[in-house]
């Protein structure tokens, strides 16, 4: 074992991969439609070498180049669980130290990981017939739970009347309104509405998050399950009266950062949906990780299916809903150098 | 898009089985460096030890026990040693044979948190540190302070005695203090003992196990423990949700109580607690209780580790790391050894965390040799 392994060299890259072409119409058009003129992810991989030979990979959301200052010579060891860098660097730290280890990083953080994991898979609010081509595909892709956006300029009842053509009864959809249901009233009278698609489980974010009196009374009479953006909401009151089933975790913060939440939540029965593996195969991977050792995230979430490109080499591949986390040390996952080169920007 | 061959052929292996004969090809392909690690725990070392109750205290000690319906003649503790096939030993106490046997043949990566091992997992994280070089602390978390505040310890001894061992903990450094308060002694009179030996910024909390019985008979002894400056605190004072709630808002002095007497959600929904004592699990359980102590302001006062100079430089190791950890309780004193060699240095209240990788605590042979309890067991 090289035990102690010293970061050599570090580098980083930044990719743009774009929206697949099956979906990238229709999603260029609601970003732009919200004002985001965007037709592309932009993920930075982070790249750490080490004297022992050991590479470590992370992915990050933003430029890191500044956070790799000062990184050669270090140990791997003497980063572990150091957000200070950011989450790209933090993730091949971990990548690192599971690999010096000999274990996968799950390991990192429990001794009793679960081996699979729930994936979900994800949809903007695309028009009826792209939405049921979707679930169609993640049907066939081994998903069985779909978050889809709702959005006032789709019909959100036509999109799933669309998908409930395809999908099965046990097939379950969360509708994501980013708070554009605007009112108590509006987000009720959407779930009425949805009432007789048995697929549809849960409700997030249906209006402002800051709207505290507006989610209470939300919670009194939804039917559904409820969930909130833990980074938007004051968790406290939501924990305290109880006011969702779920916090979405979309801050990028890795380790003890997630750790803790899955604590809080798991005092109060609360679970977590992660997203902060959205861009590459490299963070999805890693959230799994995450996932099977911290026992109250309930389900993870990507985007890699909605882009060109996962740029690893190994399928992520489901089966009736799950995951299975790779048991080789590290995250268990290769970059695709073709395709990094590919999108490298 | 088309893919390159080499992912083509990954993804057709896995579409086949993930259990079939193709999983080596797999591996194969995308194999983790030669480099992983083999650390290995090789055998263990279990040793038993009875430590005699330090002279000071012994008889007050023994007696204080019985009335409480328990033989306490000495410290009865267990040892460990954990050895790996690349020569690293690590330590730990209150630990049984069967937890440090099921760690014979693994890795001790296998056992992260791990809260079914005990102290065992003491001598765990000890290998853990000194294999990646790293102090212990920085295996908890990220940013770990440089010192923690440990607290004195002392059962319900007589006002003259507890007023001696008050002086002795300020002057080995110490600056909190808890003590036993129990129907035998009268606590008020303990604390004015206490109060006239040690100096004014010397902290003390009362800790009732549950003895004070009544709502009445709490507010009375904590409105006369309220009067004398150095206390600050009181823990256990009943053991029910009603009882809290009747004595919110009335109390001169900060309220602990142990973990898990409360329903934890209604007591932090309802404000009936400030601080949580925690004991017991040394792992996940810990990472838990920190992030909700952390969240919910409700700091944590530990003793799940408190009876050696091992365990207290453990529990040291954990505050430093987590944040949620106002205070760490040491028992190791009030033995006539702390089967550590290095001493446990308290400087103005603060005890500096060891910065060497692991531990960075031995056990003291000469005294194991000297308390030992029988064989003990080897693998």
């Amino acid at each position: 074992m090289s035990a102690t392994p010293k970061i050599t060299r570090a580098e980083a890259i930044g990719l743009r991969i774009p929206y697949a072409e099956r979906v990238r119409e229709n999603m260029v058009a609601n970003y732009r439609r919200e004002n985001v003129d965007r037709s592309y992810y932009s993920p930075w991989i982070v790249r750490i070498h080490t004297d022992a030979g050991l590479v470590g990979l992370g992915e990050a959301t933003t430029d890191p180049r500044e956070q790799l200052a000062g990184l050669s010579g270090r140990t791997v060891w003497s980063l572990l669980h150091d957000a200070s860098r950011g989450n790209g660097v933090m993730m091949a730290v971990y990548d690192l130290a599971a690999q010096a280890a000999g274990v996968p990083v799950c390991r990192l953080f429990s001794s009793q990981p679960r081996r699979t994991i729930q994936q979900i898979w994800w949809s903007h609010s695309l028009r009826p017939d792209l939405m049921k081509a979707e679930t169609r595909r993640a049907i066939e892709q081994g998903y069985t739970v779909h978050k889809i956006k709702a959005r006032p300029y789709e019909d959100t009842v036509a999109q799933v009347a669309a998908m409930a053509e395809v999908a099965p009864h046990d097939y379950r959809i969360l509708v994501d309104a980013n708070g554009s249901f605007g009112s108590p009233g509006k987000a009720l009278a959407v779930a009425e509405a949805l009432q007789r698609f048995h697929q549809v489980k849960a409700f997030e974010q249906p209006i402002a998050h800051e709207d505290l009196p507006g989610h209470r009374e939300i919670r009194k009479h939804l039917k559904l399950r409820l969930a909130v953006h833990w980074e938007a909401v004051d968790v406290r009151s939501f924990m305290l009266e109880s006011l969702c089933d779920s916090f979405v975790v979309e801050d990028f913060r890795w380790g003890p950062a997630l750790t803790e939440k899955s604590a809080l939540c798991e005092l109060t029965g609360q679970t977590l949906w992660v997203e902060n593996g959205l861009n590459t195969g490299l963070s999805q991977v890693f959230q799994a990780h995450m996932a099977a050792a911290l026992p109250n995230v309930e389900f993870t979430i990507s985007l890699t299916h909605v882009a060109e490109d996962d740029v690893v080499i190994e399928p992520f591949v489901m089966d009736r809903g799950r995951y299975t986390v790779p048991q080789k040390p590290g995250i268990g996952v290769t970059l695709d150098q073709p395709a990094v080169d590919k999108y490298r920007v | 898009m088309k893919k390159p061959n080499r992912r083509s052929v990954l993804r057709f292996l896995t579409s086949l089985s993930t259990t079939s004969a193709v999983q080596p090809l797999l591996s194969a392909a995308a194999a983790a460096p030669a480099e992983a690690a083999s650390l290995r725990i090789s055998r263990y070392e279990v040793i038993p030890v009875r430590v005699p109750w330090a002279a000071r205290v012994r008889d007050s000690l023994i007696l204080n026990w019985r009335r409480a319906g328990r033989e306490e003649p000495h410290l009865a503790q267990t040892m460990v040693r954990l050895y790996t096939d690349a020569g690293l030993v690590g330590v730990g106490d209150s630990s049984s044979e069967a937890a440090a046997r099921r760690t014979v043949g693994r890795s001790p990566w296998e056992f992260v948190l791990d809260d079914t091992l005990g102290g065992v997992l003491v001598a765990i994280y000890d290998l853990l540190g000194q294999a990646t070089g790293v102090p212990m602390c920085r295996l908890f978390g990220g940013s770990p302070q440089p010192r923690i505040q440990p607290a004195f310890w002392s059962h319900c001894y007589p006002p003259d005695l507890m007023a001696a061992e008050a002086k002795l903990g300020a002057s080995l450094g110490f600056r909190i203090h808890k003590v036993k308060a129990r129907p035998w002694e009268d606590a008020v009179e303990q604390g004015s003992a206490i109060s006239g030996a040690v100096p004014r910024d010397y902290r003390v909390w009362a800790d009732a196990n549950g003895f004070w019985g009544s709502v009445g008979r709490t507010l009375q002894i904590a409105l006369g423990l309220g009067e004398i400056p150095n206390y600050f605190a009181i823990e256990s004072p009943l053991r029910h949700t009603e009882g809290y709630r009747q004595l919110k808002g009335k109390l001169p002095l900060r309220l602990a109580e142990h973990y898990g007497v409360l329903d934890p959600m209604t007591a932090i929904r309802e404000g009936l607690v400030d601080s949580y004592v925690v004991a017991g699990r040394l792992g996940r359980t810990m990472v838990r209780l920190n992030a909700m102590a952390e969240f919910h302001r409700m700091p944590l006062w530990t003793e799940s580790n408190c009876w050696t100079g091992i365990g207290q430089v453990f529990q040291a190791q954990q505050a430093a790391a987590l944040p949620g950890i106002e205070y760490t309780i040491n028992c190791a004193h009030i033995a006539e050894d702390d089967l550590m060699r290095e001493p446990f240095t308290v400087r103005d209240g603060f005890y500096e965390v060891p910065r060497t990788p692991g531990l960075g605590a031995t056990l003291d042979d000469n005294a194991l040799d000297k308390y030992r309890a029988g064989k003990g067991a080897r693998s």
